[in-house]
């Protein structure tokens, strides 16, 4: 028997412009609590798709108890004891909870004509419930039913009814109230003294201190460390470990200095449960950076300040003027425009051409000159031009449809379309996120 | 959690079909005491030989909606199937072979609308219109557009004409169909997963489940229906008709939600769907009765979808627990 369950060696994936892992190595032992820590796009998820089967990795092995093993399907990795309960969940609404733990290993009786054995799998299910100090739930209750937090229950028992060896959990308290996580530590601390490996990814440092017996840091695809946990390390320990670089070269110089003129005031904005008393002045030509951990409310106010999402009190100024009707609508003609954190749904029409999608909220100045409610093609063609070469748009094909431009090459086309607005305020959530260098410099 | 009031609308969606046979019930005893020729056993039969077709029709179409689908090809594979059926049977005089013939179509423009949907990843929506209109125009071509005889020697034509015990030959089918729907979908393992991959595909491929043969599987189903249905309309109609499918898929669909079967997948049974297909049955019969003008019947059934579709939306989130 080797000493570890899982050893992950020289792992190496490339997906089309970013190498994202370049030879992580990591192992598990039984019983013990390894903490996976590292930015957004660290390669932390790729990482533990590899494990799950998702994504077959272009370089090394895994081995399980020593044993290497070819993971190529999902089924492949449930049926070796890895189970993985990743942030979105993977549960069949409209089925009952133990009817979700069995799914693919289904419960028969009947000899020549086999019937599923749907008391026996309830029978079962409740035990497993039980087991995780979860006697009030019923198996017989449907997914759709339940609270994130018991859905996350049945994730676990799903892995646990596996006799899974190796559990992962990918930010599993992001969604849980503090009473609800203290139940998932307990659970969590039940398994590994029933001596199951345990990969815990987070962004909370706290509890990575509270819960780790080791601690592996993962920057741009690359194990920058591991190291054991102990009362000596510190979160500053970790957060080196997890954006420890050193300041790029590629960031531009800065040339203007703000003035003194404010352009954009949010007085006392409130969010009952998501943000509480958000003051902010933005001067003319200041760079103003907002910065907090995953769950911070970071999307969540920005968001809110340009009407996407609703705010319960606050006042919104822009150019010192008051804008009373909070909507996407109103801020844009004030000129406030958002480029969304999550590029390809919220940002393109992905399904559409590059030039439609600039074209999209800028209609009003692409009409005929006489008749405002005919198109102007020509009009069209000379702006979607203009700002394809503006911000060098990669390839220089207008016609092309927007998903398969590269991601940096997307972001620009966010902003293209809406710099043609000439906005006073722009609001630019996560926009290097996922893409290479160069764009990166570029943007 | 909510207090009784989700518990309470949680256990009636739950049983749909029981409270629905309740609703059926009421509504039987209203129009059994206010009209004269409602009780009547004519009358009654046929209420159920007029939503035999639904019927089998439906359970095909529960495993289609179930499984994350949709058809909209069964009328028109019913049509094709009810003509060749016919022809098939007049040249051989064999049931045996114009019973294959029907399943066989059946079959085959299921696999056809479930392969190209999966494996070629077209939208389930146009590929069964195409599917449709390939059957519907076959019909037309083989028949030059005439209905085709049924023989009285046939097995449809007794299936279809006849009757039993005082009961006609058709009713008996529904037992049969139904049953055998229900058991498929229901009690055995393959069923169950066909209704996992309708309620999340991606659960159901992390659990190591064939997605694309689960998928192909329910539309051949759904297919196999429609081409038994399609003999079976041959022999209730007394003709091989071209266009003899009509609105009936439609109609399939609408009983399968009526019966429970969530849109989205991944809930319902086939007892449901019979359920929800007397339900409109009755409720056209009643209007009959009633001497609504005829023409009334199907904006009618409009409403009651879109009533019960509102219902079901409105009672599960009701139903949901929350922390709140």
């Amino acid at each position: 028997m080797s000493e570890y369950v899982l050893e992950m060696k020289g792992i190496g994936k490339d997906f089309p412009g970013v190498r994202a892992l370049d030879d992580v190595s990591f192992n598990l032992k039984a019983g013990e609590i390894h903490c996976l820590i590292g930015e957004n796009g660290a390669g932390k998820s790729t990482l533990i798709k590899c494990l799950g089967g998702i994504h077959m990795p272009d370089q090394g092995e895994i081995l399980i108890d020593g044993e290497p093993l070819k993971i190529d399907t999902a089924k492949v990795s449930k049926d070796h004891g890895i189970g993985i309960i990743y942030q979105e969940f993977n549960l069949v609404p409209g089925f009952t909870i133990a009817e979700n733990i069995y799914l693919g290993r289904e419960y028969t009786k009947g000899k020549r004509l086999k019937r599923i054995d749907r008391e026996s799998m309830f029978r079962d299910a409740d035990e497993i419930l039980q087991s995780l100090g979860q006697e009030h739930l019923s198996s017989k209750v449907r997914v759709y039913q339940l609270t994130i937090s018991q859905q996350q229950m049945v994730e676990i028992s799903k892995a646990v009814s596996n006799k899974s060896k190796v559990i992962v959990f990918d930010e599993p308290t992001a969604v849980l109230t503090q009473k609800e996580t203290d139940l998932l530590f307990e659970i969590i601390a039940r398994l590994k003294k029933e001596g199951t490996g345990i990969i815990y990814i987070t962004h909370r440092l706290d509890e990575v201190l509270m819960l780790a017996d080791r601690i592996t840091g993962l920057r741009d695809g690359k194990v920058t460390g591991t190291i054991n946990n102990s009362p000596d390390v510190t979160k500053d320990d970790l957060v080196a470990m997890m954006v420890g670089r050193k300041l790029d070269a590629y960031y531009p110089e800065r040339k203007a200095a703000p003035s003194k003129e404010v352009v954009f005031e949010a007085k006392d904005f409130n969010l009952s449960g998501v943000f509480k008393d958000v003051n902010l002045k933005l001067h003319k030509g200041e760079i103003l950076g907002i910065c907090g951990l995953v769950g911070a409310g970071r999307t969540e106010t920005m968001k809110s300040f340009i009407g996407a999402l609703p705010h319960d009190t606050g006042e919104i100024f822009v150019d010192g003027e008051q804008v009373h009707k909070i909507t996407p609508y109103e801020l844009i003609k004030h000129g406030m425009v958002l480029l969304p954190e999550d590029r390809k749904n919220e940002g393109l029409s992905l399904a559409q051409k590059a030039s439609t999608n600039l074209c999209i909220p800028n209609y009003d100045q692409l009409t005929r000159d006489k008749v405002k409610w005919v198109l102007d093609h020509k009009k069209e063609k000379e702006f979607v031009d203009k700002y394809f070469n503006m911000l060098m748009v990669k390839p220089q094909l207008p016609d092309r449809l927007a998903m398969h431009f590269s991601g940096g090459n997307q972001q620009k086309l966010i902003i293209a379309k809406w710099m043609a607005r000439n906005p006073h305020v722009l609001i630019m959530d996560e926009p290097t996120r996922g893409i290479d260098v160069n764009a990166k410099a570029d943007i | 959690m909510k207090g009784k009031k989700g518990n309470l609308l949680a256990w009636i969606l739950e049983r749909r079909a029981l409270s629905l046979a309740v609703l059926i019930l009421v509504l039987a005893v209203i129009m059994a005491l206010t009209t004269t020729t409602f009780t009547k056993s004519e009358n009654l039969f046929n209420i159920f030989k007029q939503a035999t077709i639904n019927i089998i029709l439906a359970t095909g179409m529960t495993f289609i909606i179930s499984g994350g689908g949709i058809d909209l090809s069964v009328a028109n594979i019913m049509s094709l199937s009810c003509v060749l059926t016919c022809i098939v049977y007049n040249a051989t005089h064999s049931d045996i072979l114009s019973i294959l013939t029907g399943a066989l179509i059946g079959v085959a423009a299921g696999i056809a609308n479930g392969v190209l949907a999966t494996h070629f990843e077209l939208p389930p929506f146009i590929v069964s219109m195409g599917i449709s209109n390939v059957c519907g125009g076959l019909a037309l071509v083989i028949t030059k557009g005439f209905p085709v005889l049924v023989s009285d020697q046939s097995l449809m034509y007794k299936i279809g004409q006849k009757s039993t015990f005082g009961i006609p030959n058709l009713i008996y089918m529904i037992p049969l169909f139904v049953a055998i729907g229900q058991f498929i979908l229901r009690e055995t393992v393959l069923g169950s997963r066909m209704q996992a991959v309708g309620g999340n595909p991606v659960a159901a491929a992390l659990s190591g489940l064939n997605v694309k043969f689960m998928k192909v599987l329910t539309t051949t189903i759904g297919g196999l229906f429609a081409g038994i249905s399609g003999y079976l309309l041959a022999g209730r109609l007394n003709s091989g008709s071209p266009s003899s499918g009509g609105t009936l898929g439609m109609d399939a669909i609408c009983a399968t939600v009526v019966g429970g079967t969530s849109m989205m997948g991944g809930g319902g049974d086939v007892v449901g769907s019979m359920v929800g297909a007397i339900l409109m049955q009755l409720i056209k019969n009643g209007l009959t009765q009633y001497e609504v003008n005829m023409y009334w019947q199907t904006a009618v059934i409009g409403v009651v979808l879109i009533a019960v579709c509102a219902i079901d939306v409105i009672a599960r989130k009701a139903s949901t627990l929350t922390n709140k």
